[in-house]
Formats: C-alpha cells, sequence, structure tokens
C-alpha cells in the first residue's frame, strides 16, 4: 500500500507535465478567441452601442420587432440570456461566494 | 465562443490501463501519461487547423458594453446586498443568542422543580 502510493507521488511531475502540455495549445486556442471576441468595448465603441440601443427602441415602437421569423426571435432569445447571466456572474464575484450569502 | 477541444488525437485505450505494457516495460496504470508524452503535443495552429473551426467573430458594440455593464451592474449588487444583509444576519444572531439563554435559564428552573416535585421516598 506504500509502495503503491509512492510509486503515484513519484509519477506526480510527469502528470503535470502532461497536462501542461496538453493544456497549452488549448489555451492558446481560447486565448486566440477570447482576445476577439470576449473583450470590453472600447470608448468608441460605446457610442455605437447607445445608436444600436436607439435603434432597438425604434423598432419596437414602430411595429418592426413583430415582424421577426421566430428563428431570429430564438437567438436573440439566447444572446439575451447569455447577457443576463453575465450579470449573475456579477454578483457572484460582489458577493464573494458562490451560493448565498456569507452573512 | 466554447470551442470543441480534440479528445481523439490522444487516443485512451482503456485496456492497457490494466495490463502491463509489455513493449515499453511500463507498468498498468498511468499509461495514459506515458502515452500523451511520446506523442507530440499539438499547436494551437494545428488544433484550429484540424477542427472546422471557423474564425473569432466580431462581436456587435451593442452586444459588448450589455454584457460587461451587466457584469458591472451585477458586481456592484452583490456587494450592496452584501453590505445590507450582514448587519441583519448579525443581529438576528445576537437575538437567538439571548432567547436561547433565556429558554435554557427557563428549562433550568423547570428541570429544578420538577426534580424538586418529584421527590418521594419510593425512588
Amino acid at each position: 500500500m506504500a509502495q503503491a502510493v509512492q510509486k503515484l507521488v513519484a509519477k506526480v511531475p510527469t502528470l503535470v507535465g502532461a497536462a501542461v502540455n496538453y493544456s497549452k495549445p488549448r489555451l492558446a486556442t481560447f486565448w486566440y478567441y477570447a482576445r476577439v471576441e470576449l473583450v470590453p468595448p472600447t470608448p468608441a465603441e460605446i457610442p455605437k452601442a447607445i445608436s444600436g440601443f436607439q435603434d432597438l427602441l425604434k423598432g419596437f415602437q414602430s411595429g418592426r420587432l413583430g415582424q421577426t421569423t421566430v428563428r431570429d426571435a430564438l437567438r436573440n432569445g439566447l444572446v439575451a440570456t447569455e447577457v443576463l447571466m453575465w450579470f449573475y456572474i456579477g454578483e457572484i464575484i460582489g458577493k464573494r461566494g458562490l451560493i448565498g450569502y456569507d452573512v | 465562443m466554447f470551442n470543441l477541444w480534440l479528445y481523439h488525437h490522444y487516443e485512451t485505450d482503456f485496456k492497457y490501463l490494466f495490463r502491463k505494457q509489455k513493449a515499453d516495460g511500463h507498468e498498468g496504470y498511468s499509461v495514459t501519461a506515458s502515452r500523451a508524452q511520446r506523442l507530440p503535443p499539438l499547436s494551437a495552429e494545428e488544433i484550429r487547423s484540424k477542427s472546422n473551426m471557423v474564425p473569432p467573430v466580431q462581436v456587435s458594440p451593442l452586444i459588448k458594453t450589455a454584457r460587461w455593464s451587466a457584469l458591472l451592474i451585477g458586481l456592484i449588487y452583490g456587494k450592496q446586498r452584501y453590505d445590507y444583509l450582514k448587519p441583519i444576519a448579525a443581529e438576528e444572531r445576537r437575538i437567538e443568542e439571548e432567547e436561547k439563554k433565556l429558554r435554557e435559564e427557563q428549562e433550568r428552573i423547570y428541570k429544578q422543580l420538577s426534580e424538586a416535585n418529584s421527590d418521594t421516598i419510593l425512588k
């Protein structure tokens, strides 16, 4: 039993090396996509965002949004859900706990 | 956004986990680690070219601002709610402590009284 544990402990550096080797290119791939898709908006993009939001409001008022196809509506709903999830992630970070408030 | 990783590059042959691998003289377990070392690691570009990974999509500025402002608002909301709930919880704990003390005091008195009353010569 002790010998098996010793052998396992001796294999830990190889396992760690293998894990690092495995994860490095995947981390690079993740970073390659995250650098374009997940960055916060630059200050130049904020007016564009505001105008996009106003277009959305105008479309809602003019009734254009009633013409969206179900497929587009589902896709937009998924995007909105993702934006909502970011709010909950922010709340988790703000309350410093994963589940519930640790008071 | 969530890209599939290539699992099949390192094929895991599970029967090797239970038999001694005679070719290398390795023991039965932890063969996956040694196999992963013998196969050259795929570079990031190889992974991207081998799988059908599209180039990164340009997210619209509205979605970007919405996401990050939602994150910020969530952060602020979480912090403020925590600060609001913390003193309330402390107060409740204090009240609970006091009530517990009172209750234990009463129970002690009750027990003493019942012992005094049940004192008979038949015990």
